[in-house]
């Protein structure tokens, strides 16, 4: 008994321990949050160990709030339930840039999460409840992200006290953000959510309160002293958070400061030279910076740069340079010649920059053969859409100078191959000169590529060196483009590209969704409060800029105050005409109102009839300051040695750049001139056919259409007709229905019954209706049976099932398979087969056509397929057209034999002038 | 005018998208295309599945009715079409739910089997095409030997010029067959769209004239 009781005690311990140790099943643990290091003040990171894999976890979700009692799901990791997370350590880093509420998800009203128990403070998304979402305002800065047509057409004006605003309704809106701010407090919470969709016991709730933090030095920094230009460059790439940015400073510190450290001592400023100090104007990945700086008494050996930044709470972070270099000019790489054109054939939403012509280079080679007699070598082509290359010569010779021979790629298909002569067999290394004829060009361009390619024995290929246009090495030489809008006010940057890129697409993109502040809410309309102004001009060297609010009378009225204070400073001078003050002050305002009234945009929305027909004239000159853009180029080795050149003018002086939308892609006219052949040959076949020359070949399996639907009438089984499964927009769907009309116009005259599966709902009612009338055209209307033609599914192989199905049951006679296929035609076909059933198929899908060929009675192939409905119906029009198809047909074999004929003999311009697809 | 109002509508959006294959213009590809003609294509397609249950549903309930050979399937038919649709309303179509669980492990591993079979329904297309019984299928049977020994290891063992033949047989016979069909299907379909558009062919609109 004692014992008895002993066992006892200890299981009961056992269990107790086991209870009171265990986490409720599934919950997170160890859940923490803290602040985002080195950001602006808007960043928490949350972390946790994810669960094991045998909770079959697909994703955790996330949730935040600004108290403790009521967490809104924010967004969600995604998981493998299979795999599990092999990392130790899950994080999610919140900086807002997750949809506090997506209009197409959230819910109208506040849900409690599930699983959860009856005191959880979780809930579903945030609810599509304007006056709740307003109750945040304070603890987020909130964004709306809509279409801007919906700001233009949907929102309404609303004014509050002294303030205009632009009223927007939430249901206008695809989603809001809800960015944390620096200093408040947010709780956070982490739930997994598993495989059966259970979402289990969620993380204690726990707070964290981002914090402006200073920005980190990691910024990497090159400077250069071009001595001759008195001009000190430098380069960087910034630090992470670089948007938070304000003010960068550029300085020369004395070595001497830094001992034996790497590293910037304290107080570094005081022996400091300040070389410049500059806005962030524009985030880029890379900045550059020229700078006029007089080294008169200064031995800049001796001195190293440095990049100092501050943000926009004043703190600050240094950084000392890679490299400090003293250069002359001539040392700086050579710019490009480009160019800056429209983008041709678009929408009107890309600028194109052409960096000269196109090259070619190789990437890489091997040895074609055991004996190393060839050589197989992959080449690359930089292109520009300027120009077309039309054949690429290749000049080998060993690296002492000796010529090895010449290949000329007559069709450019990024592959050659070179043969050895026997003196040069198994090298190691060779010398390449590489260079590019054009399209309606007589002679080689003289931009020559030159490259060393060098085999590597243990990779067993040939790899190029350094590459070398017209001697320059360009393996460390970059292009980027910089580009400023009309309200932009700096120039940005493109990204860095290689030297042996020739052209650069610039999109400039229509403006679909924008991202505006929340300012407030009203209650009386229900409706967010946005900011009424927009952008229309800047004029950054004097520093004026015309924008204007949403509303005319607003517009009006903000221009009679400005006047009205012209002509009170104009008063005022009058009374004290000494007083600079008021003269600088006039001159300024008397500039910006000749700026804003000498500006096109003002003169054009004063003859606007109506507040629609203003807006309507404001937002085209929007667009027009948004989207066009003056360009600049810059080469560098990227280590401070660079040049920028001036912005780009037309030879009629034009800077700027508005993207033109094309009405005719020009590379299309040869298509459209195909096209207007056949419509030609159409009319010349028509009259022909209508003279009576209308024999078409006969085609075996059409001609057995009316033997396939007999042999059913006299087997009493019926006809089936399977349409595939394409859709309604494929040619060969349409193409089957017109032949489903002839077989159904015969079954009807047989009174046959014609089974017709579908497995697309769209074309289901079309098939019904061409099968009514062909009927009723027939006479025979009563044997219609709506029945017979229906739909199965649209998967593939559920449809294929029940095709296979009926074919058994119903015992099909005969069997048409017109339209696309897939993998289903064979499966369909055997069946067919093995039910003694007589198949026709028809379909454009060529890797089907072999399948039906082997188990199908007949086959129509290829445009035999498109030429049933005429064959079959022997309309006079329809048989035109088919006599236009071959008509045509041997203009296309015509070409192709021209084009194969002179290709042979290395003339192109006849393959060029096609398009390629 | 039953016939003669859908013709024009045919036309008319026949010409226009004409233009925009021709026209890269803002007013085409976005504002017409993007913004108008996607969207409309979406919400037709919500209507016609509609279309598509009803023709089932009718058609498996005049089965029952007419007491039509294996009248009895189309039960089936209605209890699975119920029970599927309300495992999506009600449990939703997520991972984990009871219809994404049906769809796992009923409907996937069913048609798995359909296409399984076409490995044995392929052996025997292949035996029936590869009969040596004329020259024709004779020089098709040799070049489906080199063909298929070329993709497997033993292939090469045989020659290691077997990959280079092979590849030879794809890229030049039959890729010239190939484009020559093509070719075909594209002069076809292009001949098939013209006659639609011109109002050549009218059978689609549900008759012959």
């Amino acid at each position: 008994m004692k014992r008895l009781f002993m066992i006892c005690a200890l299981l009961l311990i056992a269990v107790w321990a086991l209870g009171a140790t265990d986490a409720p099943y599934g919950k997170i643990t160890d859940f923490s949050v803290s602040d985002l290091p080195d950001d602006d003040g808007s960043g928490l990171v949350l972390k946790w160990t994810p669960l094991s894999k045998d909770y079959r976890i697909i994703k955790y979700n996330i949730y935040r709030g600004v108290s403790p009692d009521s967490l809104f799901l924010l967004t969600d990791l995604e998981v493998d339930p299979k795999l599990g997370v092999l990392a130790p350590h899950l994080y999610y880093y919140d900086s807002g840039d997750q949809p506090l509420i997506e209009f197409e998800t959230s819910p109208t009203k506040l849900k409690k999460e599930s699983g959860q128990p009856a005191d959880s403070p979780l809930y579903q998304k945030f609810p599509i409840q304007p006056k709740l979402l307003h109750s945040l305002h304070g603890y987020y800065n909130l964004l709306v992200m809509t279409k801007a047509k919906n700001i233009y057409t949907k929102s309404k004006r609303v004014k509050q006290e002294e303030d205009t605003f632009i009223g927007l309704n939430l249901v206008h809106t695809d989603g809001i953000f809800a960015i944390p701010m620096a200093d408040i407090t947010y709780y956070y919470s982490v739930a997994a959510v598993n495989e059966r969709g259970v979402v289990l016991p969620a993380a204690d709730v726990k707070s964290g309160v981002p914090t402006d933090n200073a920005p980190d030095a990691t910024a990497i920094l090159y400077a250069a002293y071009i001595q001759d230009n008195g001009v000190m460059n430098f380069e960087w790439n910034p630090p992470i958070a670089a948007h938070d940015i304000y003010l960068w400073h550029g300085w020369l510190v004395p070595k001497s400061i830094f001992g034996d450290s790497a590293d910037l001592p304290e107080n570094w400023q005081h022996s400091a030279i300040p070389v410049f100090t500059l806005p962030n104007q524009a985030a880029n990945a890379v900045y550059y910076h020229s700078e006029p700086f007089d080294a008169k008494g200064l031995d800049l050996s001796n001195y190293r740069a440095v990049l100092s930044y501050m943000d926009y709470d004043m703190q600050e972070a240094s950084v000392p340079s890679k490299s400090f270099r003293i250069l002359d000019s001539s040392a700086l790489p050579a710019l490009p010649t480009w160019k800056v054109m429209d983008k041709p054939n678009d929408k009107g939403d890309g600028t194109f920059i052409s960096f000269g012509k196109p090259l070619a280079y190789i990437t890489i080679a091997e040895y074609k053969n055991r004996q190393h007699k060839s050589i197989r070598i992959n080449y690359e082509v930089s292109k520009n859409d300027n120009y077309t290359v039309d054949k690429v010569k290749f000049s080998f010779s060993t690296p002492e100078g000796e010529k090895i021979g010449d290949v000329i790629e007559n069709y450019v298909d990024n592959l050659i191959e070179l043969k050895l002569p026997a003196k040069y067999r198994d090298p190691r290394n060779l010398h390449v000169t590489i260079s590019v004829k054009l399209l309606k060009s007589k002679e080689w361009e003289k931009e020559l590529v030159t490259q060393e390619i060098v085999y590597n024995e243990y990779f067993r290929r040939f790899q190029p060196s350094d590459t070398y246009l017209n001697g320059v090495d360009i393996s460390k030489l970059y292009y980027e483009v910089l580009y400023q809008s009309k309200v932009g006010g700096a120039f940005s940057g493109s990204g860095r590209s290689n030297a042996l890129s020739r052209s650069f697409d610039h999109t400039v993109a229509y403006e679909d969704y924008t991202f505006k502040p929340i300012m407030g809410y009203d209650e009386a309309t229900n409706r967010f409060l946005l900011d009424n102004r927009f952008p229309i001009a800047l004029d950054a060297e004097n520093g004026f800029y015309f924008d204007a609010p949403f509303y005319r009378d607003l517009f009006e009225a903000e221009m009679k105050e400005r006047n009205e204070a012209i002509q009170e400073l104009k008063d005022k001078l009058a009374a004290d005409p000494e007083n600079a003050e008021l003269q600088a002050e006039l001159a300024g305002k008397e500039a910006e109102w000749e700026f804003i009234t000498s500006h096109p945009a003002y003169n054009a929305q004063a003859k606007a009839k109506s507040e629609k027909a203003w807006r309507k004239i404001m937002l085209s000159w929007r667009d027009k300051a948004l989207r066009s853009y003056q360009y600049r180029v810059l080469a560098t080795d990227g280590k401070a040695a660079f040049q920028i050149s001036d912005t780009y003018q037309t030879e009629k002086g034009e800077s700027w750049f508005y993207p033109i939308s094309e009405w005719f892609d020009s590379t299309k006219w040869m298509t459209l001139g195909a096209t207007l052949l056949m419509l030609i040959i159409l009319v010349y076949a028509i009259f022909s056919t209508r003279r009576g020359n209308n024999y078409i070949r006969p085609i075996a399996g059409l001609e057995e259409i009316d033997n396939a639907i007999g042999r059913a009438t006299e087997m009493g089984r019926p006809v089936m007709f399977v349409p595939g499964w394409g859709t309604i927009g494929d040619v060969c769907t349409i193409a089957s229905l017109m032949i489903l009309a002839q077989v159904a116009k015969k079954t009807a005259e047989y009174d046959t019954r014609l089974i017709n599966p579908h497995c697309d709902y769209m074309v289901l009612p079309l098939a019904q209706e061409i099968i009514s009338t062909s009927y009723s055209e027939m006479g025979r209307p009563d044997s219609y049976n709506q029945n017979d033609i229906f739909f199965i599914s649209d998967n593939q192989f559920p449809f294929c099932a029940g095709v296979n199905g009926i074919t058994l049951r119903e015992r099909v006679a005969t069997i048409f398979y017109m339209g696309f296929f897939n993998a289903e035609a064979l499966l369909l076909t055997e069946t067919g087969n093995q039910a003694g059933s007589i198949q026709v198929a028809a379909t454009d899908a060529v890797t089907q056509i072999p399948f039906f060929i082997t188990t199908c009675d007949y086959t129509l192939i290829g445009e035999e397929f498109y030429a049933a409905s005429a064959y079959l119906s022997h309309d006079v029009d329809m048989l035109s057209m088919l006599k236009t198809q071959d008509y045509f047909k041997i203009f296309i074999v015509a070409f192709i034999l021209i084009g194969a004929i002179l290709s042979t003999l290395n003339f192109s311009t006849l393959i060029h002038a096609f398009p390629l697809e | 005018m039953k016939k003669t109002i859908p013709l024009l509508m045919v036309i008319l959006g026949g010409l226009i998208f004409v233009t925009w294959a021709f026209s890269p213009h803002y007013y085409i590809q976005e504002v017409f295309y993007n913004q108008m003609y996607i969207p409309w294509i979406y919400a037709s397609i919500g209507f016609a599945a509609l279309l598509g249950v009803l023709s089932l549903t009718l058609m498996h309930t005049n089965k029952i009715k007419r007491r039509a050979p294996k009248w009895q399937y189309s039960y089936f038919f209605f209890a699975s079409f119920i029970a599927t649709a309300l495992a999506g309303f009600i449990g939703g179509t997520q991972k984990g739910g009871l219809f994404m669980w049906m769809f796992e492990n009923m409907q996937m591993p069913m048609s798995a089997t359909m296409f399984s079979l076409l490995a044995f329904y392929m052996a025997s297309a292949a035996y029936k095409a590869f009969r040596a019984r004329s020259p024709e299928a004779t020089v098709l049977l040799a070049a489906a030997i080199v063909v298929m020994l070329a993709q497997v290891p033993l292939g090469v063992k045989i020659s290691r010029h077997l990959p280079t033949i092979s590849q030879w047989i794809l890229d030049v016979p039959n890729l010239a067959s190939k484009r020559g069909i093509m070719l075909g299907v594209g002069l076809g379909s292009v001949a098939t769209s013209l006659k639609i558009l011109l109002g050549i062919e009218r059978s689609y609109l549900g008759g012959g004239d």
